[in-house]
């Protein structure tokens, strides 16, 4: 049935949208080589682009072997030809992309002549496999062609090449990286509605809007590292992101704004361009990328929030080295004002709530909670703690292992045995991803649930949460806007002796693990808000964002 | 009371109970149920007393033993008060015993209202039919309360359940076959068995999603019902239920979704909380489902609990469904006083 | 009915064989007169553990071989028998007296003499206890032995942590495995001094893929396959079964035999109590529950289960008298028909039935057997008090300390890391003499090696409670160092390159040295040698002893802490130390050693300045040449802030003993 939908899917793609989609996909390949060493020299370029012909060859055909010294001269002489071509770019582009559509015709006439040189084309391009499968089906060509074909097919790759060569100009690139942008998306998307083919009958119908993430995040995986245009530190986090080994929003927030210096350091102006405006663009770039690996933190779109309206606001008539110097040291404030001191000023003041012989419940992970708590230890205060945690990523345990080794009393116990202990409880601190406007609290799934549980028993909740992580959003429910993790973390369980007997879901259309990654607790079940500013009611968020107007 | 009366029956079941070997309450009702019935069929007693104090014994060493096992020790209460009334039965003139007020107010203390001592010649054919028909009556409950599904969930709902009982999955299923509609299966940490009760509904072709214990508030609100099993209901009309439960219940509450629990008969017993502590109401398995063994010096320092019961107060539950039908919490202590002769609570 | 749910895998009996003898005495002199099968267990005796644990994991009929105090397990057994404990209703168990009998391997001879064995059964040797499913694992065995006719035996494991007290230290096991877990190379590393493994090179030719492990503790139970008693028979020389498994790998081809091994997962655990120490570490985890359903308020063998399950796993008896005002702190249980009286405080301690305890008593990580009374005052820390003791008020019980049965302490003494018996040994001189009825056993105060004789096993107990005050002082950056120096501790292996050649060379030499006790000279000697084999300055020189000197503790990893392995290494390399350490250049790489291997692992930054303060006392190092050093120290590193007060001492030259030090 997937094959079906498939077929389907690129059906509606049609033929003129496939040579849209290949003139993107393609171009992006082409221009990839010049944006990651942009600096570099015609020659290396030219010795690049060969290699990049090569594997479209390849692609093309593998059993091209005869020709392969032939295309190799062509190197050279390309190489040699290289720093003397000049003809204006739409011409090349317009060139290099019939270039391109032939030269993918003739793979398809190949394609069809041995469908196995198919399965050995670089997985960069599953579109074009997508096609070639397509086309496989539909034409039939006598097999005498084959030849013909591959000799147009190289001489397609060698004009390619010396389009290519031409694609040096600066003064394109920040329009090319535009539109890398666009593409990058239009693939995305395009991916997702793949990936979202096979996922359609695994999916929980209150959560069709979210899948989208889900599939996105899925499509990434398959994705080929090298993102165009995206600073390397990027890409590290972006699959750091992904792969779910950076946790929580201050972290990743943190792992962002590094990041971000790192890539405002290396960042050159490209000539005749304006520092902030370029930074910016490519920025997106990244940004776009990140969100591509998991949808953003609230707590990174405030940092970005605040960052682009320094990197507006900058005075023009600057050098560079001044801009990249104030941008940097303003991403330094952001990090020790916002999150550094906040968190600080934090615990200074959830200490002055922490009494001898206190037995306080946490749920989760939250870094906030876990200095605060060390902090209370260094001080002497003789406590306890209760850390609850919950499936499937049971934060809880690093945590554990954090208050353990400094030495304080714990005791660990799974959320559903929270009744259990809570009546032993004097305090519940939790952690918040971020504070909505109508009071909300968005964090961890369970958090909600252990604060009723405190509610039942009359226990104070205080939610610790740097102002910077408010956000103007207001949700009622964790319906609307969510994060779907990956359902199959539901399914691994290390306590148990056998394996759980949902490890093959896929195969029934009535099952669907679902892994929610949020979930928002109603104001009236959190006692107060612990920010850097003060105890607050949960609902004054909306006055903080007011009188706090860089978040 | 005769020497020879070793516990070896009531013993073995003991041991198997604790060994796992009866796990669901329904195998462990049918064995208490046997086993009572051997006794009246061989058991040495003379008089309907003997047999009650044989019994009451086999109830008190239970007790001691597994102070958790409610349902068999419920099953033996139960089958005192039809001994009680097959006696007073066979003597005419006795009323209901304590039923009636008018017969409380006038019975003076001479009474021989709780006398059993009399020797009745057909006693022991007549207990034997009651408790074949008694059998018959458990051996249907459940089918008895999964009939009635279709009175309770009509079509294109979302029920939220945790874990994994019997009952509740034969409720669901009984209602599948006449309804469409979704079920949520909380997969109940640490032991899961919520996963094997969504592969199981799955198969009978109900649309399961399966989510984590933490996600129950965040799904809450979109849910119609909540039903779930128990293990035990108690006389103020509380729950013994799997750990969980009430943290669903609360949830429930919160968002004011009735929450309908699917209770046998012998599932009622006539004990009261006591406390929220350990004591004969709780108890712990090894936390080696909550922390793996392998966590390393940690282990050295924390205390880990895996609590295996949770109770929830009556104000909690909407409605009990039993094989007789649907009954509010407040009812229970009724139920209770048809199911039990008041002497043999405790 | 029994038999029903449970799937017997053959026709015949399932059986399982217990030695109950561990033929050391581990456990003098508490064992003297009662055999370790009785030895109370959380007021249990150990073989109830055993024996329920065998019913519940659907064992059938059980061989118990007895060697000494026979009539007394007999007697115990019948007993229990007759109230129908849980597993006399499912399993038989037939006694076997073998009075002969010097070893595990002696008595698995006799038992094939006996043949009484018909197929495949489970070994356990003393004191195990678990709650594992045996027949799986039965089955499983039974599907080896199908495809590998030479299958003998599997080895049934456990995953835990390093650093786990659980996890007994002689025991650190070192396995190797193919992938259809067959075992190739098996060492227990604790048991033997050389701290280097040799993988013998075929277990890699032979082998695509194998798998090393080292997470694993024994639990000391196998599944053994009819054809083992007779290997035994043949080979005189198996005493234990560590020297069967080993006998059969080394000659795998000869005895044409091979062996498996079991990692059991889940809730599933097993332990051997073979010492003290896993004596304590198995208590600790039956409060824990890890045995469940083995656990006190389950009742053990009993039916009647008279304890109940409080928080912080402290367990009641129900007759049981508690003053308004005494303290139970965590992990406590007590015994029925004792009393505690007021403002006394009990954490971590097992106190057995029928004790009574006087007023403003401490007891802390001790083990109190029935019918002893305590006295007001008393204070009583990581001991031993066997039964039918009497401790007079205001006695002083500390540090491994084990009074044996009846012993009666008089009023006001102080014993610390001592045995303590009633009636008086042989040669035993006045000082041992403490009262009438209690007489220190002999006691050697010196080789740290001694894994079985008992007062290494003793120090162990006491040493437990050090390694968990070191948790409680680290503090929260110490968590990724810790680890690191945890792994640090269990392999030491540095870059190749000259120096640390020579470093290597060197803490080579002075481990071999501090072993078997070399005279210092000879090692300078050695140093001095390799030091020109890899031709090293002096001042590198000079360095690396003293980092390889601070570095030894790692490399002998006996569990204990640092500072405590350190100090005897100091103590006795001290002529080394004189011999480089000379003049102010060499003060100074002395000082730059401390400060790099402090930085480099958490374990001696906490006691850096105890070291310092050694080296100072014992005029390695002049006052001025620290101070000098300690000025061009970063100021804010954690080594920093450690060193600080010892500086401000010297500075104001108070008295030596500071309270800095400890």
């Amino acid at each position: 049935m997937d094959q079906s939908k498939d077929s389907k899917g690129n059906k509606k793609v049609g033929a003129d949208g496939l040579t849209k989609k290949e003139r993107r996909a393609l171009k992006v390949n082409a221009v990839s080589k010049n944006v990651i060493e942009n600096k570099d020299q015609a020659k290396t370029e030219a010795q690049k682009n060969p290699a990049a012909i090569k594997d479209k060859a390849t692609s093309v055909s593998n059993e091209v072997k005869s020709q392969t010294t032939i295309k190799k001269s062509n190197d050279s002489q390309v190489s040699v030809k290289s720093p003397d071509v000049s003809t204006t770019v739409n011409q090349t582009n317009n060139k290099e992309l019939k270039a391109q559509r032939r030269a993918i015709q003739e793979a398809q006439r190949l394609a069809k002549a041995n469908a196995k040189n198919i399965e050995q084309a670089p997985g960069g391009k599953e579109k074009q496999n997508d096609v070639k499968e397509k086309k496989v089906e539909e034409s039939n060509e006598p097999s005498k062609a084959e030849l013909r074909a591959q000799r147009r097919a190289i001489q397609e790759a060698q004009r390619l090449a010396k389009a290519n060569l031409k694609v040096e100009q600066p003064v394109k690139q920040q329009k090319e990286k535009n539109d890398q942008g666009k593409s990058t998306n239009k693939t995305i998307t395009s991916k997702k509605d793949v990936s979202k083919s096979d996922k359609a009958k695994h999916k929980v119908q209150l959560f069709n809007h979210l899948y989208f993430e889900n599939a996105k995040v899925a499509s990434l995986k398959s994705k080929n590292i090298n993102v165009d245009g995206v600073h390397a530190a990027f890409i590290k986090i972006g699959a750091q992101y992904s792969s779910k080994t950076i946790l929580g929003s201050n972290a990743r927030c943190l792992a962002m704004l590094s990041a971000l210096k790192s890539l405002i350091s290396d960042f050159v102006t490209p000539s005749k361009q304006e520092f902030c405006r370029s930074l910016e663009s490519t920025l997106n770039v990244c940004i776009t990328h990140l969100s591509s690996c998991r949808p953003l933190a609230v707590s990174m779109t405030n940092a970005l929030k605040h960052f682009k309206i320094h990197l507006t606001q900058m005075d023009t008539n600057l050098s560079d080295d001044a801009k990249r110097a104030l941008l940097l040291e303003n991403v330094e404030t952001y990090i020790t004002d916002q999150i550094d001191k906040a968190g600080e000023a934090i615990s200074i003041q959830v200490l002055g709530k922490i009494f001898d012989n206190d037995v306080i419940l946490t749920y989760g992970c939250s870094s906030l909670i876990t200095k605060i708590l060390l902090d209370a230890h260094k001080q002497g205060k003789k406590f306890k703690v209760i850390i609850v945690d919950g499936r499937p990523l049971l934060e809880g345990r690093e945590m554990l292992r954090k208050l353990v080794c400094a030495g304080i009393q714990c005791s660990y116990i799974l959320i559903n045995a929270a009744s259990f202990v809570m009546s032993k409880v004097t305090k519940v601190l939790l952690g918040a991803h971020a504070l909505l406007a109508n009071g909300y609290v968005m964090s961890r799934t369970g958090t909600a649930q252990v604060s009723l549980i405190a509610n039942a028993y009359k226990k104070p909740v205080l939610v610790c949460c740097e102002t910077y992580k408010f956000c103007e959003r207001v949700q009622m429910d964790s319906f609307v806007y969510n994060e779907i993790g990956d359902p199959n973390k539901l399914i691994t369980i290390d306590t148990l002796e056998e394996n759980s007997p949902l490890t093959n879901w896929e195969n029934s259309n009535y099952l669907a693990p679902l892994n929610l990654m949020y979930d928002v607790t109603p104001p009236d079940l959190v006692t107060a808000v612990v920010t850097e500013l003060a105890f607050l009611p949960c609902t004054s968020v909306p006055v903080v964002l007011r009188i706090k107007p860089t978040v | 009371m005769p020497e020879s009366d070793d516990f070896s029956d009531i013993i073995r079941l003991i041991s198997d109970i604790r060994h796992g070997k009866l796990y669901n309450s329904y195998d462990v009702a049918i064995q208490t149920e046997e086993l009572i019935e051997k006794l009246i069929s061989h058991g040495q007693w003379k008089t309907a007393q003997e047999l009650m104090d044989l019994i009451k014994l086999r109830i008190e060493k239970l007790m001691t033993a597994l102070p958790q096992e409610a349902t068999s020790v419920n099953i033996m209460r139960h089958i005192l008060k039809i001994i009680r009334e097959e006696y007073d039965a066979g003597f005419k003139g006795r009323g209901e015993g304590q039923q009636s007020l008018h017969h409380l107010v006038t019975a003076d203390p001479e009474n021989d209202a709780d006398d059993y001592s009399k020797p009745l010649s057909n006693l022991r054919s007549s207990l034997l039919d009651n408790l074949a028909e008694y059998k018959v009556e458990l051996e249907s409950s459940a089918d008895n309360i999964a009939a009635q599904a279709s009175e309770h969930i009509h079509s294109k709902e979302i029920i939220l359940t945790i874990g994994k009982s019997n009952t509740v999955e034969n409720f669901l299923k009984s209602a599948a076959k006449s309804r469409q509609f979704e079920v949520i299966v909380v997969e109940a940490a640490p032991l899961y068995h919520g996963h094997s009760m969504a592969v199981s509904l799955a198969k009978s072709n109900i649309q399961t999603t399966v989510i984590s214990d933490s996600a129950v508030f965040a799904m809450m609100s979109r849910v119609n019902k909540v039903i779930v099993g128990t293990h035990t209901v108690m006389a103020n009309g509380g729950l013994r239920a799997a750990c969980g439960v009430h943290m669903v219940a609360l949830a429930a509450k919160h968002y004011s979704v009735p929450m309908m629990v699917l209770a046998h008969m012998y599932k009622l017993s006539p004990v009261h909380l006591c406390s929220y502590e350990q004591d004969a109401f709780n108890v712990c398995a090894s936390p080696a489902n909550v922390l793996p063994y392998s966590s390393g010096p940690l282990l050295n320092k924390v205390h880990v609990y895996n609590p295996v019961f949770d109770y929830v107060p009556p104000e909690l539950v909407t409605l009990f469904i039993s094989h007789q039908g649907g009954n509010a919490s407040s009812y229970v202590y009724q139920l209770l006083s048809e199911l039990y002769h008041p002497d043999d609570y405790e | 009915m029994s038999h029903k749910s449970k799937e017997v895998i053959k026709k015949d009996v399932v059986q399982a064989v217990v030695v109950a003898e561990n033929f050391r005495n581990d456990f003098a002199p508490i064992t003297n007169d009662t055999p370790l099968a009785l030895l109370p267990l959380l007021n249990v005796a150990l073989i109830d553990y055993t024996l329920e644990f065998l019913s519940l994991g659907g064992i059938e009929e059980t061989f118990l071989f007895c060697c000494s105090n026979v009539d007394l397990i007999k007697e115990h057994l019948e007993k229990s028998i007759k109230n129908s404990a849980g597993w006399s209703l499912t399993m038989k168990v037939n006694i076997i007296i073998s009075e002969s009998c010097r070893s595990f391997g002696d008595c698995l001879r006799d038992l094939d003499a006996k043949g009484l064995i018909r197929s495949d059964f489970v070994l356990l040797e003393s004191g195990t206890i678990g709650n594992i499913k045996l027949l799986p694992i039965l089955k499983k065995h039974n599907e080896i032995c199908k495809v590998d006719k030479g299958a003998a035996m599997t080895i049934i494991l456990q995953e835990a942590g390093v650093g786990q007290a659980g996890r007994c230290l002689h025991e650190e096991l070192l396995l190797v495995s193919t992938l259809n877990n067959r075992v190739l190379f098996h060492q227990k590393l604790g048991r033997s001094n050389t701290r280097k493994i040799e993988l013998p090179l075929e277990i890699l030719v032979d082998n695509s893929a194998v798998n090393i492990l080292h997470n694993l503790k024994d639990t000391h139970i196998a599944i053994c396959s009819a054809s083992v008693l007779p290997l035994f028979s043949d080979n005189f020389d198996f005493q234990t079964r560590d020297d069967f498994v080993r006998g059969l790998l080394i000659n795998e081809e000869i005895l044409g035999s091979t062996i498996y091994w079991h990692l059991i997962k889940g809730s599933q655990y097993g332990a051997s109590i073979t010492n003290w120490r896993m004596y304590q570490a198995v208590s600790r985890e039956i409060l824990h529950r890890w045995t469940y359903p083995l656990v006190p308020d389950m009742g053990i063998s009993t039916r009647e289960n008279n304890y109940t399950h409080l928080k912080n796993n402290i367990y009641r008896n129900k007759n049981v008298h508690l003053a308004k005002n005494s303290n139970l702190v965590e992990d406590v249980i007590i015994g029925s028909g004792s009393s505690i009286s007021d403002g006394s405080q009990i954490s971590k301690s097992i106190i057995g039935e029928n004790i009574k305890i006087g007023k403003n008593v401490i007891i802390e990580d001790s083990f109190i057997f029935s019918n002893t009374s305590i006295g007001d005052n008393c204070t009583i820390k990581h001991s031993v008090i066997g039964s039918d003791c009497i401790l007079k008020p205001g006695n002083k019980v500390t540090c491994g300390s084990i009074l044996g049965k009846g012993v009666q302490l008089p009023k006001d003494k102080f014993v610390e890391d001592s045995l303590v018996q009633s009636k008086k040994p042989e040669g035993a001189c006045a000082a041992d003499k403490l009262g009438e009825k209690a007489y220190k056993l002999k006691h050697t105060d010196d080789d740290e090696e001694s894994d079985s004789e008992e007062e290494g096993l003793v120090k162990q107990l006491s040493r437990l409670h050090i390694a968990d005050q070191e948790i409680e002082e680290s503090d929260d950056e110490s968590v990724a160092s810790s680890k690191s120096d945890e792994e640090l501790s269990y392999t030491t292996s540095p870059v190749p390159d000259d120096t640390n050649l020579f470093l290597t060379e060197v803490i080579d030499s002075l481990a071999r040295g501090f072993e078997d006790k070399l005279q210092c000279d000879n090692l300078i000697l050695e140093i001095n040698s390799s030091r020109y084999a890899y031709n090293v300055t002096v001042k590198e020189v000079n360095f690396n002893v003293v980092k390889a000197i601070l570095m030894l503790p790692f490399q002998l990893s006996t569990g204990q802490p640092y500072l405590h392995s350190l100090r005897p290494l100091l103590v006795y390399f001290s002529p080394i130390l004189k011999n480089y350490i000379r003049n102010t250049n060499a003060m100074t790489d002395c000082l730059q050693a401390v400060q790099e291997v402090a930085s480099t692992n958490n374990e001696l930054n906490e006691c850096v300045v105890t070291v310092l303060n050694w080296f100072y006392n014992k005029d390695h190092l002049s006052e001025e040449m620290i101070l000098s050093w300690f000025s061009g120290i970063d100021k804010n590193t954690r080594f920093y802030a450690r060193v600080q007060p010892f500086i401000n001492w010297l500075q104001e030259a108070e008295e030596a003993s500071s309270s800095e030090d400890e």
